[in-house]
């Protein structure tokens, strides 16, 4: 901000503010900042569940309803960047041409104007075309807000570190195999759901939904990939049959191949894979987008035996 | 005012005596040893609540559970910490409105906890309305013995604190929904209110009571 103090400077001193120039420039207003909707407010306050999905990725709604708040270090603003690109300078507005104090601002704060050079270098051909922000302030220039990507970036460099490797727990156990033709049963044991992490940076919200995608490739050529729950399915030891307990939708496979015969490899590589589709948004118009996340992948191997029968004649020979 | 008639209608079928057994006063082996008779408590079966197709009545069953919907979130949004505690009374109270596992109840107490982490409360912002009150609208509309749809509106009068400063102040708001309540075990019960995004305005106006 600093660096182009002096261009500010003296845009500044080549022109005289005029009380009707500072009144038009306060009459376009001080940083266009487009109404939203309360941070963080959903459309039943006092019971979010009550909302439908939105489309729009309202905080708790695409992703039913699961928000983790995450304490992040908020950015700072940095340095100002004027609405034509360049970096303006804060001023002290000059007397005479400071607006009635609003009865919510301090006593103490003093009226800034943010003031920006032309990107050509000429001078403006009016006062108030130099003034691109204004705001009180009690301790100093205004600070500048973090912009909705900043939060969104460091709330992300938090996320990622929830985004944990799935945990996997496999019936029959790795050591024991799976059987030809039987099925196996894929847990896990560490589910993460859909889930919409929020931070905070005064007024704005920055929300990222997260929502996982379980894919269970069982590795044996020619396999399907099965779509998983965000726990997989355990099989129950005491429960219905294996086939039973395997219907449509579980995670679970029928390995059909051996392996460590006729050339095959000693175990096929199977695997849990979480892929990750994630979003942000915030309180302010016109922000949000996606953001790329590797997938979480969780390789096992699997050891696929036929299970040996003993063959009883008749008379028991 | 809500009339809970089916609370007092189940009562009726109650029957409860009181009675404590005195000790026995003889020493072991005593064959004169006295004691009383100790009361018989019986307790006869509450009758089932009505079907969905006696709609007069069901409606007023559910009533009176919306109005302990709302005394349970007003007590939410004015303290959302309390759903941190899953043993808390009102935590208790408000789960049992539904059907064990319900996930429009789990997630209204999730709801609740994520609001507390943010220090955010609700206030009324009239001393003489709650922040928030439901209604049905209309009649209610039988899905089946065990099932029925309605119409309700919710009225909201808040302020909304942060961390204990005021943010912005509601002075009502009018929000249309619907809502769905389930028999079961002979029980009426709550299972879902939802409020579709971006309609205000209700048939009702101004709130129950006539109160604008």
């Amino acid at each position: 901000m600093r660096a182009h103090r002096t261009t500010a400077v003296a845009a500044a001193t080549t022109w005289a503010l005029s009380a009707a120039a500072v009144a038009t420039a306060l009459a376009l207003g001080a940083t266009a900042s487009p109404a939203a909707a309360a941070p963080g407010a959903p459309c039943n306050p006092a019971n979010g569940a009550q909302c439908p999905e939105a489309e729009d990725g309202r905080p708790g709604s695409n992703t039913g309803g699961r928000v983790v708040p995450l304490d992040i270090d908020i950015p700072s603003g940095g340095p100002k960047i004027c609405h034509n690109g360049l970096i303006g300078s804060w001023m002290e507005a000059p007397a005479g041409y400071i607006p009635e104090r609003p009865a919510d601002v301090p006593a103490d704060a003093t009226f800034w104007l943010y003031l920006c050079g032309r990107v050509d270098g000429q001078p403006w051909p009016s006062p108030s075309a130099a003034i691109d922000d204004m705001a009180w302030s009690s301790d100093g220039p205004p600070p500048t807000e973090p912009s909705p990507e900043q939060v969104a970036d460091a709330l992300w460099a938090s996320v990622q570190g929830e985004l944990v490797l799935p945990t996997v727990a496999v019936d029959p156990p790795s050591g024991g195999g799976s059987v030809l033709k039987n099925h196996t049963f894929v847990a896990i044991t560490n589910p993460q759901p859909a889930t919409t992490y929020v931070a905070r940076a005064g007024d704005l919200e920055v929300w990222i939904d997260v929502i996982p995608l379980v894919t269970f490739h069982p590795g044996e050529p020619g396999a399907d990939a099965v779509a998983c729950d965000d726990d997989g399915t355990a099989y129950v030891r005491n429960g219905p049959e294996p086939d039973a307990q395997a219907g449509p939708g579980t995670c679970t496979h029928l390995y059909t191949q051996r392996t460590g015969f006729g050339g095959d490899p000693t175990s096929w590589t199977a695997d849990v894979t979480i892929t990750w589709n994630v979003t942000w948004d915030s309180t302010e118009a016109n922000s949000g987008g996606t953001l790329a996340a590797a997938p979480s992948v969780t390789t096992f191997p699997r050891i696929v035996e036929e299970m040996q029968g003993v063959v009883v004649n008749r008379d028991g020979g | 005012m809500r009339v809970l008639w089916w609370m007092a209608a189940s009562t009726l079928f109650t029957v409860a005596c009181t009675a404590e057994a005195e000790p026995s006063t003889g020493n072991p082996g005593d064959d004169e040893r006295e004691s009383d008779e100790a009361d018989v408590t019986t307790t006869e079966p509450a009758a089932p609540d009505p079907p969905g197709s006696d709609v007069l009545a069901v409606q007023e069953i559910v009533e009176g559970l919306l109005g302990r919907y709302d005394d349970a979130v007003n007590e939410f949004v004015a303290d959302p910490s309390i759903a941190e505690d899953p043993t808390h009374p009102v935590v208790e109270d408000f789960l049992a409105l539904f059907e064990p596992g319900n996930e429009f109840a789990q997630a209204s107490v999730e709801g609740w906890v994520a609001q507390a982490q943010r220090g955010e409360t609700l206030a009324p912002a009239s001393p003489d309305h709650p922040v928030s009150l439901t209604n049905i609208e209309g009649t209610l509309t039988t899905l089946g013995d065990d099932e029925v749809r309605f119409a309700q509106c919710a009225v909201l009068r808040y302020a909304r604190l942060v961390e204990g400063e005021e943010r912005e102040r509601v002075e009502e708001l009018l929000l249309p929904g619907e809502g769905t309540a389930v028999r079961v075990e002979g029980r009426w019960l709550l299972d879902e209110l939802s409020t579709p995004p971006g309609m205000q305005g209700c048939d009702m106006g101004t709130g129950p009571e006539g109160q604008g």
